[in-house]
């Protein structure tokens, strides 16, 4: 993350990257300049609330935002090609294949009027140079691989006979039939069940082992992507406030923001009499950006300086760094 | 199986159905005043003889009974009035296939032009070609049949001569099927075009492309299917009416179509006719809301015919 890594095992790099929607004249700033680097086979996880910028700066990654959303400025490296100077027909090959997308909510994202057969075929036609026969036998092995009991019959049946998790081991099924080296996941367990959010957990986790590709595991719960992820990056309001390994996020969290994120995770060992600790106030309007720390408004402890100026990122070791005037004094030593 | 079972019910219900229309309809019918023979030049006496002739002077229920039987039958009677003597069938049969002939012209027409403008306006929203087609649509579908019929007539036959005024003529079946085909295009493009709008936004399109389709296939072949589910809906009792041809269209350009009976047979209290095309039409307005159903199962595996 600081430039100690060896490039050639650098697989995304985002490099200032600001992303806005326009609505009638007005800009929402959704992603104010954000910068990070992912490993090959490492697991990123992106946690904010909605509205932080964590979603958009994601789908970016294969220009897949809304047309009235624009990406502004910054550079999206993959293995060392920028993303967002590609063609139409360059961004079209590098989609589905090498970077996959699974989505929130798997039951609108299977086209309800084709069969499984059909959406999983259209990828492996597109992306590879398997016959009928071996793209059919693919299609048989990647369902059985995400846990789909038989096959043969499942693929000929419609999105709208599967259950809600069902659905998603299809689109991880779809997003990993051309073995991408990144799987951007979207907020994967949001609309599941908790049962079944752990099951695609303990999936999208063997299979990470199993096929080692790296994932942009995208969350608003911190919960979720503790015993997933290698790194986490916290956003808010369109910055990335907090950057580290997981344990760091968790032991040694150094940003306001964070700690009031933490706080809000019900924890299995605390005392039943705790209370859970909410963020207080909502976040801010990014249809007008004030100066200083987008935080400071909720923040407890906010200073002057907070209100006037924001605050850069503070590397606090090599791999911890987070966006707080407060570690100013810390850091200087 | 499923679907066998399910047509074999629907026509069973559509038997039903028919049985009702037939019976209110005769006996409304009867409640007429006048019967087919009240503009016969004829004295008071001889009337009586030829209302005696054809049992009309028998109680209704009676005249009912008999009516029934004889369409069980196949036998849907004689003309009393519009063409005397030729059966109701063989009237039925030669003007349908007039009103049918163009009735498929405009349908095609209708479904080509209605669902093509209809995808332009919807991807293209609130742009330009957008605006032209909502603003065409809207008077299209405001407009009147007689008065697209009159205009085209003024403008197209007699100030610029390019077509003939009635429909016996070379090229006269062009303009009734305009006629016909101007309010179902105009209702499909806005039906298209608010059905694409919805679809525009779905995930599954958004998963289309993170797997790096082109936006030729996303639009044509997930979008469209999307799209035309509602389409789908209208194309039945669309297609009955405009196969049975438009009252207005085919009076004002003369065309001899099944439209035109529809409305004389009840002016000159024609019996046999008005029950012959009354059971004639719905029996078709329920056929094609069974194949509707059908073709709508086969875009749409989610629905289950039952």
């Amino acid at each position: 993350m600081n430039g100690h890594d060896t490039t050639d095992n650098v697989l995304l790099e985002i490099r200032d990257l600001s992303v806005s929607f326009f609505h009638g004249g007005a800009e929402v700033q959704a992603v104010r300049g954000i910068n990070y680097t992912l490993k090959k086979g490492e697991v990123l996880g992106i946690v904010g609330e909605s509205g932080s910028g964590k979603s958009v700066s994601s789908h970016s990654i294969l220009r897949l935002i809304p047309e009235s959303g624009k990406i502004k400025s910054g550079q999206i490296l993959f293995d060392g090609k920028d993303i967002l100077r590609m063609s139409k027909k360059e961004i079209q090959d590098l989609r589905g294949n090498r970077i996959a997308m699974i989505f929130q909510d798997p039951m609108t994202s299977l086209d309800p009027l084709f069969t499984v057969e059909y959406q999983l075929n259209e990828s492996l036609k597109k992306h590879t140079d398997l016959d009928a026969a071996s793209r059919k036998k693919r299609m048989l092995e990647l369902l059985s691989m995400v846990g789909i009991n038989q096959p043969e019959r499942r693929l000929k049946q419609y999105p709208y006979e599967f259950s809600g998790g069902m659905r998603q081991r299809v689109m991880i099924a779809m997003a990993l039939s051309c073995d991408p080296q990144l799987l951007i996941a979207d907020e994967p367990t949001t609309a599941l069940d908790v049962t079944i959010q752990a099951q695609i957990i303990d999936l999208l986790k063997e299979l990470k082992d199993r096929l080692g590709m790296a994932i942009i595991f995208i969350t608003h719960d911190l919960g979720v992507v503790s015993d997933i992820c290698d790194k986490i990056i916290v956003m808010y309001a369109g910055k990335i406030v907090e950057e580290g390994y997981s344990r760091q996020i968790f032991f040694e969290k150094a940003h306001p923001y964070t700690e009031g994120l933490l706080a809000s995770v019900p924890d299995v060992e605390s005392d039943v009499n705790e209370k859970l600790r909410p963020i207080r106030g909502n976040p801010p309007d990014m249809s007008c950006v004030k100066e200083g720390c987008a935080f400071a408004p909720r923040c407890e402890y906010a200073m002057r300086i907070c209100t006037r100026e924001d605050a850069p990122l503070f590397e606090l070791d090599a791999t911890h760094a987070a966006a707080c005037w407060k570690l100013l004094k810390e850091t200087a030593q | 199986m499923q679907t066998i079972r399910y047509i074999v019910k629907r026509i069973g219900l559509a038997v039903i159905s028919l049985f009702a229309i037939v019976t209110i309809t005769f006996f409304l019918m009867n409640l007429l005043p006048g019967d087919p023979f009240m503009s016969e030049k004829a004295t008071a006496e001889n009337r009586a003889i030829l209302v005696a002739k054809y049992g009309l002077d028998q109680p209704v229920y009676i005249q009912y009974g008999r009516y029934l039987k004889n369409l069980l039958k196949g036998d849907m009677g004689t003309s009393y009035v519009l063409q005397k003597g030729r059966p109701v069938a063989t009237i039925i049969f030669e003007s349908f296939a007039t009103s049918m002939q163009l009735g498929v012209r405009a349908l095609v027409l209708a479904i080509v032009l209605g669902v093509s403008l209809g995808s332009i306006a919807g991807l293209r929203k609130d742009k330009p070609s957008d605006g032209v087609i909502r603003v065409l649509s809207s008077i299209g579908i405001s407009m009147p049949g007689y008065v697209i019929a009159s205009a085209l007539m003024i403008v197209l036959a007699v100030n610029l001569k390019v077509l003939p005024v009635t429909y016996n003529k070379p090229g006269g079946w062009i303009m009734p099927m305009i006629t016909l085909a101007m309010y179902p295009t105009c209702y499909l493009i806005r039906l298209t075009r608010a059905s694409i709008l919805e679809v525009m936004n779905q995930d599954y399109l958004t998963t289309e492309r993170a797997k790096g389709m082109s936006e030729f296939i996303v639009v044509f072949v997930h979008a469209l299917k999307n799209s035309l589910i509602p389409v789908i809906t209208y194309l039945g009792p669309l297609t009955a009416s405009i196969l049975t041809g438009g009252f207005v269209a085919e009076t004002v350009f003369n065309v001899p179509g099944l439209g035109r009976y529809f409305v004389s047979s009840i002016s000159s209290r024609d019996y046999t006719v008005i029950m012959g095309v009354t059971v004639f039409y719905s029996s078709l307005i329920v056929m094609m809301n069974l194949l509707c159903d059908i073709l709508y199962k086969i875009v749409d595996p989610r629905i289950t015919l039952e």
